[in-house]
Protein backbone atom coordinates (compact mmCIF):
# COMPACT_ATOMS: atom_id res chain seq x y z
CA UNK A 1 0.00 0.00 0.00
CA UNK A 2 1.41 3.39 -0.94
CA UNK A 3 1.70 6.32 1.45
CA UNK A 4 -1.26 7.96 -0.20
CA UNK A 5 -3.35 4.83 0.20
CA UNK A 6 -2.49 4.53 3.87
CA UNK A 7 -3.40 8.14 4.44
CA UNK A 8 -6.66 7.57 2.62
CA UNK A 9 -7.47 4.52 4.73
CA UNK A 10 -6.63 6.39 7.93
CA UNK A 11 -8.91 9.23 6.93
CA UNK A 12 -11.77 6.78 6.46
CA UNK A 13 -11.45 5.16 9.85
CA UNK A 14 -13.19 7.45 12.39
CA UNK A 15 -15.95 9.09 10.33
CA UNK A 16 -18.24 9.87 13.25
CA UNK A 17 -18.43 13.40 11.92
CA UNK A 18 -17.62 14.00 8.29
CA UNK A 19 -14.80 16.47 7.78
CA UNK A 20 -15.16 17.50 4.16
CA UNK A 21 -12.00 19.66 4.14
CA UNK A 22 -9.93 16.80 5.49
CA UNK A 23 -11.32 14.34 2.95
CA UNK A 24 -10.52 16.81 0.17
CA UNK A 25 -6.93 17.30 1.39
CA UNK A 26 -6.44 13.56 1.73
CA UNK A 27 -7.90 12.38 -1.56
CA UNK A 28 -7.85 15.23 -4.07
CA UNK A 29 -4.40 14.55 -5.55
CA UNK A 30 -4.99 10.87 -6.00
CA UNK A 31 -8.43 11.38 -7.48
CA UNK A 32 -6.98 13.83 -10.00
CA UNK A 33 -4.21 11.33 -10.86
CA UNK A 34 -6.73 8.56 -11.48
CA UNK A 35 -8.60 10.83 -13.86
CA UNK A 36 -5.52 12.03 -15.71
CA UNK A 37 -4.43 8.46 -16.35
CA UNK A 38 -7.67 7.93 -18.27
CA UNK A 39 -8.16 11.20 -20.09
CA UNK A 40 -4.47 12.18 -20.43
CA UNK A 41 -5.26 15.85 -20.07
CA UNK A 42 -4.00 17.40 -16.81
CA UNK A 43 -5.96 20.64 -16.90
CA UNK A 44 -9.24 18.88 -17.66
CA UNK A 45 -8.39 16.26 -15.03
CA UNK A 46 -8.14 19.01 -12.40
CA UNK A 47 -11.58 20.29 -13.38
CA UNK A 48 -13.10 16.83 -13.24
CA UNK A 49 -11.47 16.05 -9.88
CA UNK A 50 -13.08 19.17 -8.45
CA UNK A 51 -16.34 18.05 -10.05
CA UNK A 52 -16.08 14.72 -8.20
CA UNK A 53 -15.73 16.49 -4.86
CA UNK A 54 -18.58 18.81 -5.76
CA UNK A 55 -20.74 15.72 -6.29
CA UNK A 56 -19.62 14.38 -2.92
CA UNK A 57 -20.59 17.68 -1.30
CA UNK A 58 -24.05 17.40 -2.83
CA UNK A 59 -24.58 13.74 -1.85
CA UNK A 60 -24.72 13.47 1.94
CA UNK A 61 -25.33 9.72 1.69
CA UNK A 62 -21.87 9.27 0.19
CA UNK A 63 -20.27 11.17 3.06
CA UNK A 64 -19.24 8.40 5.41
CA UNK A 65 -16.57 5.87 6.22
CA UNK A 66 -16.71 4.37 2.73
CA UNK A 67 -16.28 7.69 0.97
CA UNK A 68 -12.90 6.82 -0.56
CA UNK A 69 -14.49 3.95 -2.50
CA UNK A 70 -17.26 6.29 -3.63
CA UNK A 71 -14.67 8.88 -4.70
CA UNK A 72 -12.59 6.45 -6.76
CA UNK A 73 -15.68 4.93 -8.33
CA UNK A 74 -17.08 8.34 -9.24
CA UNK A 75 -13.70 9.58 -10.45
CA UNK A 76 -12.97 6.70 -12.77
CA UNK A 77 -16.53 6.64 -14.13
CA UNK A 78 -16.42 10.38 -14.69
CA UNK A 79 -13.12 9.97 -16.52
CA UNK A 80 -14.34 7.11 -18.73
CA UNK A 81 -17.57 9.03 -19.45
CA UNK A 82 -15.44 12.03 -20.41
CA UNK A 83 -13.47 9.89 -22.84
CA UNK A 84 -16.62 8.62 -24.48
CA UNK A 85 -18.22 12.05 -24.55
CA UNK A 86 -15.09 13.45 -26.18
CA UNK A 87 -15.11 10.72 -28.77
CA UNK A 88 -18.77 11.47 -29.57
CA UNK A 89 -18.19 15.21 -29.62
CA UNK A 90 -15.17 14.91 -31.90
CA UNK A 91 -17.17 12.75 -34.29
CA UNK A 92 -20.01 15.26 -34.22
CA UNK A 93 -17.66 18.19 -34.77
CA UNK A 94 -15.93 16.41 -37.61
CA UNK A 95 -19.32 15.91 -39.20
CA UNK A 96 -20.13 19.59 -38.85
CA UNK A 97 -16.69 20.53 -40.16
CA UNK A 98 -15.53 22.12 -36.91
CA UNK A 99 -11.80 21.69 -36.37
CA UNK A 100 -10.88 22.18 -32.73
CA UNK A 101 -7.30 20.96 -33.02
CA UNK A 102 -5.04 23.07 -30.84
CA UNK A 103 -1.26 22.81 -30.90
CA UNK A 104 0.31 22.21 -27.53
CA UNK A 105 3.87 23.55 -27.52
CA UNK A 106 4.55 22.19 -24.02
CA UNK A 107 4.35 18.60 -25.06
CA UNK A 108 6.43 16.77 -27.55
CA UNK A 109 4.69 15.27 -30.51
CA UNK A 110 5.66 11.83 -29.29
CA UNK A 111 4.09 12.33 -25.85
CA UNK A 112 0.94 13.74 -27.37
CA UNK A 113 0.76 10.69 -29.63
CA UNK A 114 1.23 8.33 -26.68
CA UNK A 115 -1.55 10.06 -24.82
CA UNK A 116 -3.87 9.83 -27.78
CA UNK A 117 -3.14 6.12 -28.00
CA UNK A 118 -4.03 5.53 -24.34
CA UNK A 119 -7.23 7.53 -24.68
CA UNK A 120 -8.20 5.66 -27.82
CA UNK A 121 -7.53 2.23 -26.35
CA UNK A 122 -9.33 2.98 -23.05
CA UNK A 123 -12.32 4.39 -24.93
CA UNK A 124 -12.52 1.18 -26.96
CA UNK A 125 -12.64 -1.08 -23.87
CA UNK A 126 -15.70 -2.03 -21.88
CA UNK A 127 -16.30 0.70 -19.33
CA UNK A 128 -15.54 -1.56 -16.37
CA UNK A 129 -12.33 -2.84 -17.94
CA UNK A 130 -11.14 0.72 -18.54
CA UNK A 131 -11.94 1.60 -14.93
CA UNK A 132 -10.03 -1.43 -13.62
CA UNK A 133 -6.96 -0.70 -15.74
CA UNK A 134 -6.86 2.98 -14.73
CA UNK A 135 -7.35 2.39 -11.00
CA UNK A 136 -4.80 -0.43 -10.92
CA UNK A 137 -2.27 1.78 -12.73
CA UNK A 138 -2.75 4.31 -9.94
CA UNK A 139 -1.71 1.62 -7.47
CA UNK A 140 -5.00 0.54 -5.90
CA UNK A 141 -4.87 -2.85 -4.19
CA UNK A 142 -7.30 -5.66 -5.08
CA UNK A 143 -9.31 -4.82 -1.97
CA UNK A 144 -9.48 -1.13 -2.87
CA UNK A 145 -10.48 -2.00 -6.43
CA UNK A 146 -13.30 -4.20 -5.15
CA UNK A 147 -14.54 -1.47 -2.83
CA UNK A 148 -14.28 1.26 -5.44
CA UNK A 149 -16.10 -0.63 -8.17
CA UNK A 150 -18.56 -2.56 -5.97
CA UNK A 151 -17.14 -5.90 -7.11
CA UNK A 152 -16.52 -9.14 -5.22
CA UNK A 153 -12.98 -9.15 -3.87
CA UNK A 154 -12.68 -12.87 -4.70
CA UNK A 155 -13.15 -12.24 -8.41
CA UNK A 156 -11.10 -9.05 -8.74
CA UNK A 157 -7.93 -10.89 -9.79
CA UNK A 158 -9.64 -12.61 -12.69
CA UNK A 159 -11.49 -9.49 -13.80
CA UNK A 160 -8.36 -7.36 -13.62
CA UNK A 161 -6.35 -9.91 -15.60
CA UNK A 162 -9.01 -9.93 -18.33
CA UNK A 163 -9.20 -6.14 -18.36
CA UNK A 164 -5.45 -5.72 -18.67
CA UNK A 165 -5.28 -8.41 -21.35
CA UNK A 166 -8.05 -6.61 -23.25
CA UNK A 167 -6.08 -3.36 -23.00
CA UNK A 168 -2.93 -5.07 -24.28
CA UNK A 169 -4.70 -6.78 -27.18
CA UNK A 170 -6.52 -3.59 -28.19
CA UNK A 171 -3.29 -1.61 -28.02
CA UNK A 172 -1.29 -4.11 -30.05
CA UNK A 173 -4.08 -4.42 -32.60
CA UNK A 174 -3.99 -0.68 -33.19
CA UNK A 175 -0.34 0.29 -32.64
CA UNK A 176 1.77 -2.85 -32.46
CA UNK A 177 3.90 -4.02 -29.56
CA UNK A 178 6.40 -1.14 -29.60
CA UNK B 1 2.59 -17.03 -23.01
CA UNK B 2 2.96 -13.94 -20.84
CA UNK B 3 2.18 -14.19 -17.13
CA UNK B 4 -0.26 -11.85 -15.44
CA UNK B 5 2.64 -9.98 -13.84
CA UNK B 6 4.24 -9.43 -17.24
CA UNK B 7 0.98 -8.22 -18.75
CA UNK B 8 0.41 -5.90 -15.80
CA UNK B 9 3.89 -4.43 -16.17
CA UNK B 10 3.35 -4.01 -19.90
CA UNK B 11 0.04 -2.18 -19.35
CA UNK B 12 1.34 0.02 -16.55
CA UNK B 13 4.40 1.03 -18.60
CA UNK B 14 2.07 2.46 -21.20
CA UNK B 15 -0.30 4.01 -18.69
CA UNK B 16 2.62 5.84 -17.08
CA UNK B 17 2.72 8.33 -19.98
CA UNK B 18 0.41 10.58 -18.08
CA UNK B 19 2.30 10.32 -14.79
CA UNK B 20 2.29 13.87 -13.45
CA UNK B 21 4.75 15.37 -11.01
CA UNK B 22 4.47 14.56 -7.31
CA UNK B 23 3.13 18.03 -6.48
CA UNK B 24 0.41 17.96 -9.15
CA UNK B 25 -2.34 19.07 -8.87
CA UNK B 26 -2.19 22.21 -6.74
CA UNK B 27 -4.27 21.48 -3.65
CA UNK B 28 -5.02 25.11 -2.83
CA UNK B 29 -6.11 25.89 -6.39
CA UNK B 30 -8.38 22.83 -6.37
CA UNK B 31 -9.97 23.89 -3.09
CA UNK B 32 -10.54 27.43 -4.39
CA UNK B 33 -12.14 26.03 -7.54
CA UNK B 34 -14.39 23.77 -5.47
CA UNK B 35 -15.51 26.62 -3.23
CA UNK B 36 -16.28 28.73 -6.29
CA UNK B 37 -18.28 25.92 -7.81
CA UNK B 38 -20.25 25.31 -4.63
CA UNK B 39 -20.98 29.01 -4.37
CA UNK B 40 -21.95 29.66 -7.98
CA UNK B 41 -23.29 26.56 -9.64
CA UNK B 42 -26.49 26.23 -7.61
CA UNK B 43 -27.36 29.75 -8.68
CA UNK B 44 -27.62 28.46 -12.21
CA UNK B 45 -30.10 25.90 -10.99
CA UNK B 46 -32.05 28.57 -9.18
CA UNK B 47 -32.41 30.51 -12.38
CA UNK B 48 -33.29 27.30 -14.17
CA UNK B 49 -36.17 26.65 -11.83
CA UNK B 50 -37.21 30.28 -11.73
CA UNK B 51 -37.52 30.19 -15.49
CA UNK B 52 -39.56 27.05 -15.26
CA UNK B 53 -42.21 28.69 -13.15
CA UNK B 54 -42.26 32.03 -14.90
CA UNK B 55 -45.21 33.10 -17.05
CA UNK B 56 -45.51 35.08 -20.21
CA UNK B 57 -48.05 37.90 -19.99
CA UNK B 58 -46.16 40.33 -22.18
CA UNK B 59 -47.91 39.35 -25.39
CA UNK B 60 -51.30 39.36 -23.72
CA UNK B 61 -50.62 42.82 -22.31
CA UNK B 62 -49.74 44.25 -25.72
CA UNK B 63 -52.71 43.69 -28.04
CA UNK B 64 -51.33 45.55 -31.07
CA UNK B 65 -48.05 43.66 -31.46
CA UNK B 66 -49.91 40.49 -30.69
CA UNK B 67 -52.32 41.02 -33.57
CA UNK B 68 -49.42 41.54 -35.95
CA UNK B 69 -47.48 38.66 -34.53
CA UNK B 70 -50.38 36.25 -34.90
CA UNK B 71 -50.10 36.43 -38.67
CA UNK B 72 -46.82 34.58 -38.45
CA UNK B 73 -46.51 33.15 -34.99
CA UNK B 74 -48.42 30.79 -32.74
CA UNK B 75 -48.46 31.31 -29.03
CA UNK B 76 -48.71 28.03 -27.22
CA UNK B 77 -49.39 27.84 -23.52
CA UNK B 78 -46.94 25.54 -21.84
CA UNK B 79 -48.98 24.21 -18.96
CA UNK B 80 -46.39 21.89 -17.49
CA UNK B 81 -42.78 20.94 -17.41
CA UNK B 82 -41.46 17.74 -18.93
CA UNK B 83 -38.29 16.64 -17.22
CA UNK B 84 -35.93 14.44 -19.20
CA UNK B 85 -33.01 12.67 -17.63
CA UNK B 86 -30.21 12.95 -20.15
CA UNK B 87 -26.51 12.96 -20.79
CA UNK B 88 -26.06 16.55 -19.73
CA UNK B 89 -22.92 17.08 -21.80
CA UNK B 90 -24.31 15.37 -24.85
CA UNK B 91 -24.72 17.04 -28.19
CA UNK B 92 -28.46 16.32 -28.22
CA UNK B 93 -29.08 18.34 -25.08
CA UNK B 94 -27.25 21.36 -26.48
CA UNK B 95 -29.14 21.11 -29.76
CA UNK B 96 -32.55 21.06 -28.02
CA UNK B 97 -31.96 23.35 -25.02
CA UNK B 98 -33.16 26.95 -25.23
CA UNK B 99 -30.69 29.60 -24.16
CA UNK B 100 -31.67 32.24 -21.63
CA UNK B 101 -31.36 35.70 -23.14
CA UNK B 102 -30.91 37.27 -19.72
CA UNK B 103 -31.64 35.89 -16.26
CA UNK B 104 -34.70 37.32 -14.53
CA UNK B 105 -33.87 39.73 -11.73
CA UNK B 106 -36.15 40.26 -8.76
CA UNK B 107 -37.04 43.73 -7.41
CA UNK B 108 -38.60 44.20 -3.99
CA UNK B 109 -42.13 45.59 -3.73
CA UNK B 110 -43.74 46.87 -0.52
CA UNK B 111 -46.94 44.83 -0.46
CA UNK B 112 -49.03 42.08 -1.98
CA UNK B 113 -51.06 44.68 -3.88
CA UNK B 114 -47.88 46.19 -5.31
CA UNK B 115 -46.78 42.72 -6.40
CA UNK B 116 -50.14 42.23 -8.15
CA UNK B 117 -49.81 45.57 -9.93
CA UNK B 118 -46.24 44.86 -11.02
CA UNK B 119 -46.87 41.32 -12.24
CA UNK B 120 -50.33 41.72 -13.69
CA UNK B 121 -51.90 38.95 -11.61
CA UNK B 122 -52.69 38.41 -7.92
CA UNK B 123 -50.47 36.11 -5.91
CA UNK B 124 -52.11 33.20 -4.15
CA UNK B 125 -50.61 32.48 -0.76
CA UNK B 126 -51.27 29.64 1.69
CA UNK B 127 -54.20 30.04 4.02
CA UNK B 128 -54.08 29.04 7.69
CA UNK B 129 -50.90 28.75 9.69
CA UNK B 130 -48.63 26.96 7.23
CA UNK B 131 -46.16 29.81 7.61
CA UNK B 132 -45.87 31.63 10.92
CA UNK B 133 -45.26 35.14 9.57
CA UNK B 134 -46.43 37.08 6.50
CA UNK B 135 -44.02 37.18 3.56
CA UNK B 136 -42.13 40.00 1.90
CA UNK B 137 -42.66 40.27 -1.86
CA UNK B 138 -40.57 40.78 -4.95
CA UNK B 139 -41.31 40.51 -8.68
CA UNK B 140 -39.15 39.52 -11.63
CA UNK B 141 -39.27 41.08 -15.08
CA UNK B 142 -40.17 39.21 -18.22
CA UNK B 143 -37.33 37.20 -19.70
CA UNK B 144 -37.07 34.81 -22.60
CA UNK B 145 -35.21 31.69 -23.60
CA UNK B 146 -34.58 31.03 -27.28
CA UNK B 147 -33.67 27.99 -29.29
CA UNK B 148 -32.44 28.46 -32.85
CA UNK B 149 -32.90 25.25 -34.80
CA UNK B 150 -30.07 23.92 -36.92
CA UNK B 151 -31.36 21.40 -39.43
CA UNK B 152 -27.98 19.71 -40.16
CA UNK B 153 -27.38 19.08 -36.48
CA UNK B 154 -30.90 17.74 -35.89
CA UNK B 155 -30.64 15.52 -38.97
CA UNK B 156 -27.33 14.16 -37.76
CA UNK B 157 -28.73 13.39 -34.31
CA UNK B 158 -31.86 11.85 -35.80
CA UNK B 159 -29.78 9.57 -38.02
CA UNK B 160 -27.51 8.64 -35.12
CA UNK B 161 -30.51 7.56 -33.08
CA UNK B 162 -31.99 5.45 -35.87
CA UNK B 163 -34.67 7.91 -37.00
CA UNK B 164 -34.89 9.12 -40.57
CA UNK B 165 -32.93 12.33 -41.21
CA UNK B 166 -35.29 13.18 -44.06
CA UNK B 167 -38.09 13.70 -41.55
CA UNK B 168 -36.49 16.99 -40.48
CA UNK B 169 -38.06 19.67 -42.70
CA UNK B 170 -35.75 22.08 -44.55
CA UNK B 171 -37.96 24.91 -43.35
CA UNK B 172 -36.80 24.34 -39.76
CA UNK B 173 -33.31 25.63 -40.39
CA UNK B 174 -32.84 28.93 -38.58
CA UNK B 175 -36.29 28.87 -36.98
CA UNK B 176 -36.28 30.38 -33.50
CA UNK B 177 -38.51 28.91 -30.80
CA UNK B 178 -38.93 31.29 -27.91
CA UNK B 179 -40.19 30.61 -24.41
CA UNK B 180 -41.42 33.81 -22.79
CA UNK B 181 -41.00 33.79 -19.04
CA UNK B 182 -42.06 36.12 -16.28
CA UNK B 183 -43.12 38.08 -14.41
CA UNK B 184 -42.76 35.89 -11.36
CA UNK B 185 -44.03 36.90 -7.92
CA UNK B 186 -41.75 35.75 -5.12
CA UNK B 187 -43.10 35.54 -1.57
CA UNK B 188 -40.19 35.29 0.87
CA UNK B 189 -41.07 33.55 4.15
CA UNK B 190 -37.86 34.16 6.06
CA UNK B 191 -35.70 32.45 3.47
CA UNK B 192 -38.22 29.93 2.18
CA UNK B 193 -39.34 31.24 -1.20
CA UNK B 194 -42.73 30.64 -2.81
CA UNK B 195 -42.63 31.57 -6.52
CA UNK B 196 -45.64 31.71 -8.78
CA UNK B 197 -46.54 32.76 -12.29
CA UNK B 198 -49.14 32.33 -14.95
CA UNK B 199 -48.28 29.50 -17.39
CA UNK B 200 -45.37 30.33 -19.67
CA UNK B 201 -45.71 30.51 -23.44
CA UNK B 202 -43.92 29.15 -26.44
CA UNK B 203 -43.72 31.37 -29.52
CA UNK B 204 -43.31 29.35 -32.71
CA UNK B 205 -43.99 29.67 -36.46
CA UNK B 206 -47.65 29.08 -37.19
CA UNK B 207 -47.08 25.94 -39.24
CA UNK B 208 -44.40 24.46 -37.01
CA UNK B 209 -45.02 20.79 -36.20
CA UNK B 210 -44.51 20.60 -32.44
CA UNK B 211 -45.29 16.88 -32.22
CA UNK B 212 -42.57 16.12 -34.77
CA UNK B 213 -40.14 18.40 -32.95
CA UNK B 214 -40.74 16.66 -29.63
CA UNK B 215 -40.53 13.21 -31.21
CA UNK B 216 -37.19 13.94 -32.89
CA UNK B 217 -35.85 15.49 -29.68
CA UNK B 218 -36.81 12.40 -27.68
CA UNK B 219 -35.36 10.05 -30.29
CA UNK B 220 -32.11 12.01 -30.29
CA UNK B 221 -31.98 11.70 -26.52
CA UNK B 222 -32.15 7.93 -26.78
CA UNK B 223 -35.87 7.19 -26.43
CA UNK B 224 -37.35 4.34 -28.50
CA UNK B 225 -39.36 5.19 -31.64
CA UNK B 226 -42.57 3.99 -29.99
CA UNK B 227 -42.10 5.94 -26.76
CA UNK B 228 -40.90 9.04 -28.59
CA UNK B 229 -43.94 8.89 -30.88
CA UNK B 230 -46.38 8.51 -27.98
CA UNK B 231 -44.83 11.23 -25.85
CA UNK B 232 -44.28 13.52 -28.84
CA UNK B 233 -47.93 13.19 -29.85
CA UNK B 234 -49.03 13.85 -26.30
CA UNK B 235 -46.87 16.95 -26.01
CA UNK B 236 -47.96 18.13 -29.46
CA UNK B 237 -51.49 18.34 -28.05
CA UNK B 238 -50.53 19.56 -24.60
CA UNK B 239 -47.14 21.26 -24.92
CA UNK B 240 -44.65 21.34 -22.11
CA UNK B 241 -41.36 23.03 -21.52
CA UNK B 242 -38.54 20.51 -21.88
CA UNK B 243 -36.08 20.58 -19.00
CA UNK B 244 -33.01 18.39 -18.95
CA UNK B 245 -31.53 16.94 -15.81
CA UNK B 246 -28.12 15.29 -15.77
CA UNK B 247 -28.14 11.54 -15.26
CA UNK B 248 -26.15 11.95 -12.07
CA UNK B 249 -29.08 13.85 -10.53
CA UNK B 250 -31.67 11.17 -11.25
CA UNK B 251 -31.89 10.09 -7.62
CA UNK B 252 -32.56 13.66 -6.50
CA UNK B 253 -35.83 13.88 -8.44
CA UNK B 254 -39.09 12.79 -6.76
CA UNK B 255 -42.77 13.14 -7.58
CA UNK B 256 -45.45 14.19 -5.11
CA UNK B 257 -49.22 14.55 -5.28
CA UNK B 258 -51.32 17.56 -4.31
CA UNK B 259 -55.10 17.97 -4.32
CA UNK B 260 -54.93 19.41 -7.83
CA UNK B 261 -52.29 17.29 -9.49
CA UNK B 262 -48.72 16.10 -9.46
CA UNK B 263 -45.52 17.98 -8.74
CA UNK B 264 -41.86 17.21 -8.58
CA UNK B 265 -39.18 17.86 -6.03
CA UNK B 266 -35.45 18.12 -6.64
CA UNK B 267 -33.42 17.61 -3.48
CA UNK B 268 -30.10 19.24 -2.56
CA UNK B 269 -30.46 21.89 -5.23
CA UNK B 270 -28.44 24.58 -3.56
CA UNK B 271 -27.01 22.92 -0.49
CA UNK B 272 -27.56 19.94 1.79
CA UNK B 273 -31.19 19.65 2.85
CA UNK B 274 -32.38 22.41 0.53
CA UNK B 275 -35.01 21.53 -2.00
CA UNK B 276 -36.98 22.96 -4.87
CA UNK B 277 -40.52 21.75 -5.50
CA UNK B 278 -42.45 22.63 -8.67
CA UNK B 279 -46.13 22.00 -9.29
CA UNK B 280 -49.02 23.31 -11.36
CA UNK B 281 -52.32 24.59 -10.09
CA UNK B 282 -55.35 26.26 -11.61
CA UNK B 283 -53.85 28.60 -14.34
CA UNK B 284 -50.74 28.96 -12.22
CA UNK B 285 -47.32 27.34 -11.84
CA UNK B 286 -45.64 27.31 -8.42
CA UNK B 287 -42.22 26.62 -6.99
CA UNK B 288 -41.04 26.43 -3.41
CA UNK B 289 -37.37 26.79 -2.51
CA UNK B 290 -35.87 26.12 0.88
CA UNK B 291 -35.06 23.54 3.54
CA UNK B 292 -38.51 21.99 3.16
CA UNK B 293 -39.80 18.44 3.50
CA UNK B 294 -42.09 16.65 1.09
CA UNK B 295 -45.00 16.84 3.58
CA UNK B 296 -44.47 20.57 4.03
CA UNK B 297 -44.51 21.14 0.27
CA UNK B 298 -47.78 19.23 -0.01
CA UNK B 299 -49.30 21.21 2.87
CA UNK B 300 -48.31 24.49 1.18
CA UNK B 301 -49.72 23.35 -2.17
CA UNK B 302 -52.99 22.24 -0.63
CA UNK B 303 -53.30 25.46 1.41
CA UNK B 304 -53.03 27.57 -1.75
CA UNK B 305 -55.57 25.80 -3.96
Amino acid sequence: MSGDTEAAAAADAPAQTFDFDDVFRTHYRRIARVIVRVIQDPSRAEELAVEVFWKLWRHPRAQGPQCSGWLYRTAVRTAVDELRTRARREKYERWLGIDRHVDDPERSRETAEDRTRIRTVLAALRSQDAQLVALRAEGLSYEELAQALNLKSTSIGTMLRRAQESFRQEYIKRYGDA
Amino acid sequence: MATHEQIEQWVNRRMITADPSATWPDLAAGWTDLERRIATRPRGRLIWAACAVAACVAMLAQPAPRAVAQRYWDQVVLGRIQVLIADYDGAAVSVFSPEMQHPPEARAVPSREAASNAAGFSPRVPTGDVFTAPPTYSVTDVASARLRLRTPAIRYLAAQSGASASEVPDSWNGVVLEVRVGPVIIADYDGTLLLQSLPFQLIKPVDFDLALFYRLAFRSLGMSERDAGLLGGDLGLSPALLMFMPKEDRELLHEFKTRTGTGMMIAEVYGPGKTVAIWSGRDRVYALFGPVSRDFVISVANAIE
